[in-house]
C-alpha cells in the first residue's frame, strides 16, 4: 500500500477546519470525484497526555532509580533523563504520525523507523466511537476509534488518540458520510431495489437503506418528529430515546455488576503492598508482622470485614454510576448513539442499517424488581459486550419501549415449550448434584470424616436445583411475529434475543440422545451478528421444525415430511 | 436404504430432489420422530473406513495411556484403592481396548447411516452425528465461503470435506467423508451459485 507521501508542513488541523464541520463533509457529492484531504496530524496536546499516561509505568523504575542511587544528584539526572526520554518519544511519535482521507480510504501513516501505512477502506467503516478520557477532556481533545468490524482483531482497527474536539466531530462526520455516500451511489445504480442486477444488493432491506441514507443525510439538527417511522437503516433527524434518570443509577448493583469491586480493590491493594513494598525497601517481614498483628486483633478484623460487606453495595453504586452516568441513547443520521460515563465520557455509534435486533438480559434480582438491561445485536461488531450496550439497568417496561422504538419490537408473546422440556431442565439441574452426593456418600462410608459435609452440600445444591430447573423451564420460549423471531432462556441470567428474520443465515437443529428419548430438539438460528447463534432449547420435535418453517418457509419446504 | 450412494462423482443431479415421490420418505432411524425427511445423498462408503481409522487412533492413544496408568498404579499400590483393583490393574488396558474398539465400529457404521446431505432449492441440507444428531440448513444465498479440505486419512482414501461457511457458526455446515470428485463438484457448484445469489442483508 503506497499512498501519497504525507505533507510534513501541513498546518495544525484547526487551521484547515471548515467553519461548521458536519455540514461540510467534503467536496464531493455521491457521484463526484473521490475526495483527497491533506495529511493531518494529531493535536499537539498529545505531547502532554502521552507522557502523563506513560507515567504510571515509568513511576516504579524512576523511584527505584532514586532509591538505588540514594537520592544522589546522579540518580536525579537519570530520572530526569527518563522523563525527558518519554517526552521526546511522544514528540517523535506525534511528528511521524499522520492520517489522511485518500479517495475512498483512510490512511494512517506512521514513519518512525520504517514507514507503515494502515489503510482503512471507508466502506468498511461500521461505526466511529469518540471517547473523552478525563485528561483528554481537560485539554479539549478526544480519542476517535474506527470500528471496521474486523472481528475483534484490534490491529485491523484505526485509533486516533488525541484529535481536537472539533476535528473529532468533523472526521466522524466525514467518515460516516462517505460510508453512506457509497451506499447511496450503490442504491443509485440499482434504483429498483429487489430484483435489480446489482448482485450485492438484492435484499430489499439493503437498497432501501441506501436510498434513505441519501435522502436523509442533511437533516442534522432539525427537530425530532414523532411521526417518523423507525425502520432499521432509515435516517432520521436527531432524536433522543432515553436519558437515564440519575436516580435509576441506584439500580445498578441489581445486575450484580461491580458488587465484587471492593474485594477486587482490596486484593489489588494487598498485592500491590507486597510487590511495591519490596521495591520501596520495606521489609517483607514488616508486612507479615502487620498481617499477624491484624490476625491477633480478631475483633478489628471482623469489623473490617463487616464494614467491607456493608459498603459493598455503596461502592457498587458508585462504580456503576461512574461508568453509566447520564446514559443517553439517541438516533442521528442513521446511527444509534449511546453515550455514558462520568470521568471518561464514552460514545458508541452503531449503524442502524447493521442493527439486526436486541438482547434483553435480566439477572435473578433484576427480575424480582422488574429491571432489565439491553444490548444491540449488530453485524460485524467486535467487542459487542461493551460496545453494543443499548441500555443499562432500567425498568423492564422502559427497556422494551426504548428498544422497541430504537431497534424494533416483537409483537407476539413467547410460546412455552412442552412439559418434557421441564423434566429435562429439572433433571439437568438436579441430577449432577445427586451424582456428586452419591460419590461423596460412597467416600463418606469408606473413609467417613469430613466427607459427610460434602454429602450435605451436594444434597443442598440438588435441592436448590429444583426451583432453578423449574425457573429455567419457565424462561424457555420462542416466537415469531412475521418479521422478527425471538428466543429466551436462562434463569440466573435470563436472556431474550429478538432478531430480524433477514439476519438469519442458516439453521442448526440438534438432538442429543436424551433429547431424542424425550422427543425434543434444540433449534439454533444462525445469525451473522451478535453471538452468532440464538438457540431455542428443548422445543418439541414437530414444533421446532414448524418454527423453522414459519420463519423461513422457502428453505425448509422441500425437506419437511407432513403426515 | 439401498439407493443413491452417489459415489460416482456426478453432481449434476444434486439440485434435483431425487425420487421424492417414492417411498423414500421415511423418518430418521431411531425412536426420534423429527418430521424431516432424509437428505438424498449418503456420504461415500469409504467414510466408514475414515471413521474407523480415526477411532483406531484414539483407541491406540487411550490404550497406551491406560497401560501407563496401570503401570503407575501397579507400582505405587495406593492404599486408598480397594485391593482387588490394584491386583487386577493389568486388565485395564484390555478393557479400555475392547470397549473403544466396539465403540469405534459402532460409531462408524452408525455415522454412515446418519450422515447424509442434499442440495435442493438452493438450500444445503445436511445431517450428521450418531448418538446425538444435527440437521443443518444453509441457504446458498447466505454462503460466504466454500472450502474443500482433505485431512491425512481423507487423502489416503480419496475423500474430502466440504466446509460451507456463513457469517455465523450456527449457520455453517461441514460435510465430511465425500468422495473427492463429489466434494469438488459440490464446492464448485455452491461457489458458483452463491456468487449468483449473494445477499448482503446479513
Amino acid at each position: 500500500m503506497t499512498g501519497p507521501p504525507p505533507l510534513p508542513d501541513s498546518g495544525p488541523p484547526e487551521a484547515w477546519l471548515p467553519g461548521h464541520g458536519p455540514a461540510d463533509p467534503g467536496p464531493s457529492g455521491p457521484g463526484g470525484p473521490p475526495p483527497v484531504t491533506r495529511a493531518l496530524r494529531l493535536s499537539p496536546k498529545v505531547l502532554l497526555t502521552d507522557p502523563i499516561r506513560m507515567l504510571p509505568s515509568l513511576l516504579l523504575p524512576l523511584i527505584g532509580v532514586l532509591f538505588l542511587g540514594g537520592f544522589s544528584p546522579g540518580s536525579f539526572a537519570w530520572a530526569a533523563l527518563g522523563v525527558v526520554g518519554s517526552v521526546v518519544y511522544s514528540a517523535v511519535r506525534w511528528a511521524t504520525f499522520t492520517y489522511q482521507v485518500v479517495g475512498d480510504r483512510l490512511e494512517l501513516t506512521r514513519a518512525l523507523v520504517s514507514r507503515s501505512v494502515r489503510t482503512v477502506p471507508l466502506e468498511r467503516i461500521r461505526g466511529v466511537d469518540v471517547s473523552h478520557p478525563p485528561l483528554h477532556r481537560l485539554l479539549g481533545i478526544a480519542v476517535l476509534r474506527i470500528d471496521t468490524g474486523a472481528g475483534g482483531d484490534e490491529k485491523q482497527e484505526g485509533e486516533l488518540d488525541g484529535v481536537t474536539e472539533a476535528e473529532a466531530e468533523r472526521l466522524k462526520a466525514v467518515l460516516l458520510w462517505h460510508a453512506r455516500a457509497r451506499l447511496a451511489r450503490r442504491a443509485g445504480t440499482a434504483p429498483a431495489g429487489a430484483g435489480s442486477p446489482d448482485p450485492t444488493e438484492t435484499g430489499p432491506g439493503g437498497a432501501e437503506a441506501g436510498g434513505e441514507a441519501l435522502r436523509g443525510f442533511p437533516a442534522t439538527g432539525s427537530e425530532a418528529s414523532s411521526s417518523l417511522r423507525h425502520e432499521v437503516g432509515e435516517t432520521t433527524p436527531e432524536r433522543i430515546f432515553l436519558v437515564v434518570p440519575r436516580r435509576w443509577l441506584a439500580y445498578g448493583p441489581l445486575s450484580g455488576a461491580y458488587l465484587l469491586t471492593p474485594f477486587a480493590l482490596l486484593a489489588g491493594a494487598v498485592g500491590a503492598a507486597f510487590q511495591w513494598g519490596g521495591e520501596l525497601g520495606v521489609d517483607r517481614r514488616v508486612m507479615w508482622s502487620a498481617v499477624e498483628w491484624l490476625w491477633g486483633h480478631r475483633p478489628l478484623l471482623i469489623a473490617a470485614v463487616v464494614l467491607l460487606v456493608l459498603i459493598t453495595p455503596v461502592i457498587g453504586v458508585v462504580m456503576y454510576a461512574v461508568f453509566n452516568w447520564d446514559f443517553t441513547l439517541r438516533a442521528r443520521d442513521g446511527y444509534l448513539i449511546a453515550e455514558r460515563g462520568l470521568l471518561t465520557r464514552r460514545s458508541v455509534s452503531l449503524e442502524r442499517r447493521r442493527v439486526r435486533g436486541f438482547e434483553l438480559v435480566e439477572g435473578l434480582v433484576e427480575r424480582r424488581t422488574g429491571m432489565a438491561r439491553a444490548w444491540a445485536i449488530v453485524t460485524g461488531l467486535g467487542d459487542s459486550q461493551t460496545r453494543g450496550q443499548l441500555l443499562p439497568v432500567v425498568p423492564r417496561a422502559v427497556a422494551l419501549d426504548v428498544v422497541g422504538e430504537g431497534v424494533g419490537p416483537i409483537t407476539t408473546a413467547l410460546r412455552a415449550h412442552p412439559p418434557a422440556a421441564r423434566r429435562r431442565r429439572l433433571f439437568r439441574a438436579v441430577f449432577p448434584w445427586l451424582v456428586v452426593a452419591a460419590c461423596a456418600l460412597a467416600a463418606a462410608l469408606a473413609w467417613s470424616g469430613p466427607w459427610w459435609g460434602s454429602v450435605a452440600a451436594a444434597l443442598a445444591l440438588a435441592l436448590l436445583g429444583v426451583p432453578l430447573g423449574l425457573d429455567r423451564y419457565r424462561s424457555l420460549g420462542h416466537a415469531y411475529d412475521g418479521s422478527r423471531l425471538s428466543v429466551r432462556s436462562g434463569s440466573l441470567r435470563r436472556s431474550q434475543a429478538v432478531v430480524e428474520r433477514r439476519a438469519v443465515v442458516g439453521w442448526t437443529l440438534s438432538q442429543t440422545w436424551f433429547q431424542r428419548r424425550a422427543g425434543l430438539l434444540t433449534v439454533v438460528a444462525g445469525v451473522g451478528a451478535g453471538s452468532g447463534g440464538y438457540a431455542a432449547l428443548d422445543v418439541g420435535e414437530e414444533e421446532g421444525v414448524a418454527f423453522v418453517s414459519e420463519v423461513t418457509p422457502d428453505w425448509l419446504a422441500p425437506f419437511v415430511v407432513s403426515d | 436404504m439401498s439407493d443413491q450412494t452417489d459415489t460416482n462423482g456426478d453432481v449434476t443431479n444434486v439440485t434435483e430432489p431425487p425420487d421424492q415421490a417414492g417411498g423414500r420418505v421415511r423418518p430418521a432411524p431411531g425412536p426420534g420422530r423429527v418430521p424431516l425427511r432424509d437428505p438424498a445423498n449418503r456420504v461415500s462408503r469409504k467414510a466408514i473406513a475414515l471413521w474407523l481409522m480415526e477411532g483406531a487412533v484414539w483407541t491406540v492413544l487411550l490404550v497406551a495411556g491406560s497401560v501407563l496408568l496401570a503401570g503407575w498404579i501397579g507400582d505405587a499400590r495406593w492404599t486408598w484403592l480397594p485391593g482387588w483393583i490394584v491386583d487386577e490393574i493389568g486388565l485395564l488396558p484390555w478393557a479400555v481396548g475392547v470397549v473403544l474398539a466396539a465403540l469405534t465400529v459402532t460409531e462408524s457404521l452408525w455415522r454412515y447411516a446418519v450422515h447424509r446431505w442434499e442440495l435442493t432449492g438452493d438450500v444445503v441440507y445436511a445431517r450428521s452425528g450418531w448418538l446425538s444428531r444435527d440437521w443443518v440448513f444453509v441457504p446458498v444465498s447466505r454462503i460466504q465461503t466454500v472450502d474443500k479440505a482433505q485431512g491425512w486419512f481423507e487423502r489416503l482414501l480419496g475423500l474430502a470435506t466440504v466446509e460451507i461457511r456463513t457469517a455465523s457458526h450456527a449457520g455453517s455446515s461441514t460435510i465430511k467423508g465425500l468422495d473427492y470428485g463429489v466434494a469438488a463438484g459440490l464446492a464448485e457448484a455452491l461457489a458458483r451459485r452463491a456468487e449468483e445469489l449473494r445477499d448482503d442483508a446479513t
